[in-house]
C-alpha cells in the first residue's frame, strides 16, 4: 500500500518538476529575450561602446586596456597626429583575458593597422577569480570564439549560459537609462574623461606593491594576444601609462612583459616613472588614473612617440 | 562545498535520488550520516576527526548519565561530559583569544614570556553541535529526555548536514522522533522544501550578497567616508545579516524538508519587533531559546531570592554568552553586553510603559517601539561587523547626517533596495495580515508555482553569483 | 491539602506577583496562556510560591514547571514530606 502511494507521489512529483521547469524555461526565455533586445538597442553607455568596438568599428588604430586605457587615451588627439582613425575600447575593471577575447572577436571582422595595448604594473598578478569576464557574457551565444575564455570563469559556465537571463545579470538598471539617445560620459570614440584632481580632493595617494605571484592564464592570454598580432601583421605597441608615484621601476609583471615583448619583437613604452607625469597631483584623479588634463598631455605624448616609431 | 554553488546543486540532486531509492530507515539514516561526513571531510580532516570523536563520546555519555543517575557515578559522568564538550569548544575557538588577553594583562606586570598561540583551524559547525549536545546532556540530566540508544539516530542528530554548518541548533525532542521514521517521497515535502529553498536563495543572493558588496567597500576605507554614508551602511548591514542568516536557515530547512525532516524556525520577522525583548524571541530563535532554557532559566531561578537583581545578572550573563558564542573577539562581548543593558533597561521601564499605554494610542507606542528597536539593533550590529573594537567605536562616533552619500555603483544600491522592499513586504504581510504574499490560492499548480518561478527569475536577473560567503560560516 | 486548595492559593500568588486581579488559572494553564507569565517573571513567581508554602525546590524540580498542574505536583511532593 505504501509502495503504491510512494509510486503515485513520485510520478506526481516528476510531473510537477517538469511543469515547473517548463514554466521557468519559458519565463527565462521571454525575460532573457527582452533583456537581450534592450542590450542591443543601447544608445550609449558601457554596453554600447563594448558592442561598437567588437562589432562595428573599423578604425585603423584600436586602443585596448582596462580603466587607465579608457581614461588616458583621447582618440581625437592621437588621430590628429597620426592621421588615422582611432577607437578607444578600454573598459573599467577587466584584465588581459578580456582583451584577448575581444581581439579574437574583432579580427574575425576586420584588421586594424595599429593596436595600442595599455597595461598596468600589476596586470599579470594572480587573480582569485575571473568574474570580470561577466561583461563578455552577452556575446557568448554569438561569438563562439570567445567561449573558451569565458568558460575559464567556472566549470559550469556553459550550463549557466543556457539561461537567457544569466548573461544579463545585474545589468537591467544600467541599461534602462541608456535606451534614449543622449550624450553619455564617454565621447563617441570611447574615451571616458574623469575630472577632479587628487590635489583638490585631498585623496591619499597610495604606493602600490609589487605583486610577484603571476597568473599563468593571464600570461598565456598576453602571449596569445601578441602572437596573433604578429601573425596578422598588426603593429602592436605595449604601453604602461603614467602613475602618480611608484616605488619600484620593474614589477614582476613588467619583467614578464618585457620578456614576451622581446620574444615577439614588440615595442614597450613605460611611462610609470616618466618625469613629465610623475609627482603632479593636479593631473591625477587618483594614484593610477590621469584626469582629463592629464589625458590631454598623455595623448599628445603617446601620439608623438608612436609617430616617431612609425617614421623609423 | 557551499550551498550556493552548482556543485552542491548536483550533489544534492544525487543525494535525493539515492536517498529515496530504498525507503528503509536504517539505509536512509546510514546514507545521511555518510553524506554528512563527506561534507565535513570536504572541509578539512580535523573537523571530521573532532566531530566523530565528540559524537561517539557523547553517545556513551548520554547513556551513562541515565543508567547511573541514582548514584554519584551519574553525576560524575554528567559533569565530565559537560567539561569535555565545553573544553573542546574553548580550545578550538577561544584559546588564542584567552591567551592573547592573558598575555596582555600579564604584560602589564612585565611578565615576559607569553605562551604560544595555536592558530588552530576552527572545526566546522563546532559552535552549533557543541550547544546541541550540551542541551541533549542537560535534558537527560534533568530527566526531561531519555538518552538515544539507537546510534544511527544519535549520529544523525549530530551530523545532519543541512544544519551542520550554521544551524538551527536543533532540540533532541524535535529531531529524534523524525529520525526514527522511514522516509517516503511526499509531494508536500518537496513542495514545501522547494519553496523554502527558493525563498532562502532569494534572500541570500539578491539581498544579502548584494548589500555586502556595498558594506564591504565602505568598511574597507571607513575613515574616508562621510557620516551619512556610515549611517546608511549600518542600516543596510542590518538587512544584510538578516537576509543572509534567514536565507541560510531557509535553505537548510528546505533541504531538510525535502529529506523529510522539519527543522525548527530560526527567524520570525525580527525587524518588526517592538522591543529588544521581543526581538530576541524572533531572531536566531534556536540560539536565543537555547540560551533561555539552559542558561538564563537556571540562573534566574538560582538568583530568585535576590529579586530583580537576580534577573538582571542572569540576563547579562546569558547575553554575554550569546555575544561571545559568535566569536572570540571583544566586539562580540560588547555586542552581548549591549543586549544585556537594553534588556535590563526595558525590564526596568516596563511599568512606565504600561502607564503610557493607557494614555497614548497603540499605534504611536508600537511605532516608536519599532523604530527604537531598529535603531538599537543597528548600533549593536556595528560591533558585529567591525573587525575590531577600535573600528566599531570610530564608525559609531562618525555617524551623522552630514556629508555626501557614497552610492558605490548606483544600480547596485538600487538592487539592494528592491530586494529589501520585497523582503519587508513579505514580512509585514505575514505579521499583520497573516498572509504569505507568495501563496496564490488556486487549483492549478502552474498558478501556485508562478510566484516562485518569478523569484527564480529575479534571482537570475539581479542575484549575485560570484561566491559570497555566508556570514555565519565562521562559527 | 487538596489540589483545588493549592490551585486557589496559587491563583492568589499569580495575581499578586503579576499585579493583575483578573487572572484566573486552572491545572492546564501554561505560560503561553498568560501574557504576564514569561521568562522574566518566572523566577519571581516560583520564589513567591516557595515563600508562601514555606518550601524549597531544587533546579531539577523547577525545570519541570511548565504548567500550573506540574507546579501543583511539585508542591504536593514537598508538602507531604
Amino acid at each position: 500500500m505504501q509502495i503504491e502511494r510512494n509510486k503515485f507521489q513520485s510520478i506526481q512529483l516528476f510531473y510537477r518538476i517538469f511543469i515547473f521547469g517548463l514554466m521557468l524555461f519559458i519565463l527565462d526565455y521571454l525575460v532573457g529575450s527582452g533583456l537581450s533586445w534592450i542590450y542591443k538597442i543601447q544608445k550609449n553607455g558601457v554596453f554600447y561602446h563594448t558592442t561598437y568596438g567588437l562589432e562595428r568599428t573599423v578604425a585603423n588604430i584600436l586602443i585596448f586596456g582596462s580603466s587607465s586605457a579608457n581614461h588616458h587615451y583621447i582618440p581625437e588627439i592621437i588621430s590628429n597626429q597620426l592621421k588615422m582613425s582611432v577607437y578607444n575600447q578600454g573598459h573599467d575593471g577587466i584584465n588581459i583575458l578580456y582583451q584577448w577575447a575581444l581581439l579574437k572577436g574583432i579580427l574575425k571582422r576586420y584588421k586594424p593597422k595599429i593596436i595600442l595595448l595599455n597595461l598596468t604594473p600589476n596586470e599579470l598578478s594572480l587573480q582569485d577569480n575571473y568574474d570580470s569576464l561577466s561583461v563578455l557574457s552577452p556575446y557568448y551565444k554569438k561569438h563562439t570564439e570567445m567561449r573558451d575564455i569565458i568558460n575559464l570563469r567556472s566549470k559550469f559556465e556553459p550550463i549557466k549560459h543556457l539561461s537567457a537571463i544569466y548573461p544579463y545579470n545585474s545589468t537591467i538598471l544600467t541599461m534602462l537609462p541608456n535606451l534614449i539617445s543622449k550624450k553619455g560620459v564617454r565621447s563617441t570614440n570611447g574615451y571616458y574623461p574623469i575630472y577632479g584632481s587628487a590635489k583638490k580632493m585631498k585623496i591619499k595617494m597610495r604606493n602600490f606593491k609589487n605583486n610577484t605571484n603571476l597568473d599563468p592564464f593571464l600570461i598565456e592570454a598576453l602571449d596569445n594576444f601578441m602572437k596573433k598580432c604578429k601573425q596578422d601583421d598588426i603593429a602592436l605597441y605595449l604601453v604602461f601609462s603614467p602613475w602618480f608615484s611608484f616605488e619600484i621601476f620593474e614589477t614582476a609583471t613588467i619583467i614578464k612583459v618585457n620578456e614576451l615583448a622581446l620574444k615577439y619583437k614588440v615595442p614597450v613604452y613605460n611611462f610609470i616613472k616618466d618625469p613629465e607625469f610623475n609627482g603632479q597631483d593636479d593631473i591625477y584623479q587618483d594614484s593610477g588614473h590621469l584626469n582629463h588634463s592629464g589625458a590631454l598631455m598623455f595623448s599628445k605624448r603617446i601620439a608623438k612617440e608612436i609617430s616617431i616609431s612609425l617614421r623609423n | 562545498m557551499q550551498f550556493n554553488s552548482f556543485y552542491f546543486l548536483l550533489f544534492f540532486t544525487a543525494i535525493i535520488l539515492f536517498y529515496y531509492l530504498i525507503p528503509n530507515k536504517n539505509y536512509q539514516r546510514t546514507f545521511l550520516i555518510a553524506t554528512s561526513l563527506f561534507f565535513v571531510f570536504q572541509a578539512n580532516y580535523l573537523s571530521l576527526l573532532v566531530i566523530c570523536l565528540i559524537a561517539i563520546l557523547n553517545y556513551f555519555f548520554g547513556i551513562g548519565i541515565e543508567t547511573k543517575k541514582n548514584n554519584f557515578a551519574g553525576k560524575f559522568i554528567f559533569y565530565l561530559a559537560i567539561l569535555i564538550n565545553i573544553s573542546n569548544l574553548f580550545f578550538f575557538k577561544y584559546y588564542d583569544f584567552f591567551l592573547e588577553n592573558l598575555s596582555g594583562f600579564l604584560g602589564l606586570f612585565n611578565f615576559k614570556n607569553p605562551p604560544q598561540v595555536l592558530k588552530l583551524i576552527l572545526p566546522i559547525g563546532i559552535s552549533f553541535y557543541t550547544f546541541q549536545i550540551l542541551g541533549y546532556l542537560i535534558d537527560i540530566w534533568q530527566e526531561n529526555l531519555k538518552p538515544e540508544k539507537d546510534i544511527l539516530v544519535f549520529l544523525n542528530y549530530v551530523f545532519f548536514f543541512p544544519k551542520l554548518l550554521a544551524g538551527p541548533i536543533e532540540r533532541a525532542q524535535n529531531f529524534f522522533p523524525q529520525a526514527k521514521e522511514s522516509k517516503y517521497i511526499l509531494l508536500s515535502n518537496f513542495s514545501a522544501g522547494g519553496k523554502l529553498l527558493i525563498w532562502g536563495f532569494f534572500q541570500k543572493l539578491v539581498i544579502a550578497d548584494r548589500i555586502a558588496i556595498y558594506v564591504d567597500s565602505v568598511y574597507h576605507n571607513f575613515d574616508q567616508h562621510s557620516g551619512i554614508t556610515l549611517l546608511v551602511c549600518s542600516v543596510l548591514y542590518v538587512f544584510q545579516v538578516y537576509a543572509d542568516f534567514s536565507g541560510y536557515t531557509d535553505i537548510a530547512r528546505g533541504l531538510a524538508k525535502i529529506l523529510g525532516y522539519d527543522l525548527m524556525i530560526n527567524f520570525r520577522r525580527p525587524l518588526l519587533a517592538f522591543s529588544i525583548t521581543d526581538f530576541w524571541r524572533r531572531w536566531h530563535i534556536s540560539l536565543s531559546s537555547w540560551v533561555n532554557d539552559y542558561i538564563y532559566m537556571p540562573l534566574s531561578l538560582k538568583f530568585r531570592a535576590i529579586g530583580k537583581a537576580g534577573v538582571f545578572i542572569a540576563l547579562f550573563v546569558s547575553f554575554i554568552i550569546v555575544g561571545i558564542w559568535h566569536g572570540a573577539k571583544w566586539t562580540f562581548v560588547v555586542f552581548g553586553v549591549l543586549q544585556g543593558i537594553f534588556l535590563v533597561v526595558e525590564l526596568m521601564t516596563l511599568r512606565k510603559k504600561k502607564k503610557l499605554a493607557t494614555k497614548i494610542p497603540a499605534w504611536i507606542l508600537n511605532g516608536a517601539g519599532l523604530l527604537m528597536t531598529f535603531i538599537l539593533i543597528t548600533v549593536s550590529l556595528i560591533f558585529f561587523r567591525s573587525p575590531s573594537l577600535k573600528i566599531a567605536l570610530s564608525v559609531f562616533a562618525k555617524i551623522n547626517i552630514n556629508g555626501k552619500l557614497f552610492l558605490g555603483t548606483a544600480s547596485f544600491f538600487l538592487y539592494s533596495l528592491i530586494g529589501i522592499l520585497i523582503l519587508m513586504m513579505h514580512d509585514i504581510c505575514l505579521e499583520i495580515f497573516k498572509k504569505d504574499i507568495f501563496k496564490f490560492k488556486s487549483d492549478y499548480f502552474i498558478l501556485r508555482g508562478f510566484p516562485y518561478a518569478m523569484l527564480v527569475i529575479i534571482i537570475l536577473m539581479i542575484g549575485v553569483f560570484d561566491g559570497g560567503q555566508f556570514i555565519y560560516f565562521n562559527f | 491539602m487538596e489540589r483545588s486548595e493549592i490551585v486557589a492559593e496559587l491563583t492568589k500568588i499569580f495575581r499578586k506577583t503579576f499585579q493583575n486581579d483578573k487572572i484566573s488559572i486552572d491545572e492546564q494553564t501554561t505560560p503561553s496562556d498568560l501574557k504576564e507569565w514569561d521568562s522574566l517573571n518566572h523566577a519571581q513567581l516560583i520564589y513567591a510560591i516557595e515563600k508562601h508554602f514555606i518550601i524549597k525546590f531544587n533546579l531539577k524540580e523547577m525545570v519541570k514547571f511548565n504548567s500550573v498542574g506540574q507546579i501543583c505536583d511539585g508542591i504536593e511532593v514537598k508538602i507531604k514530606l
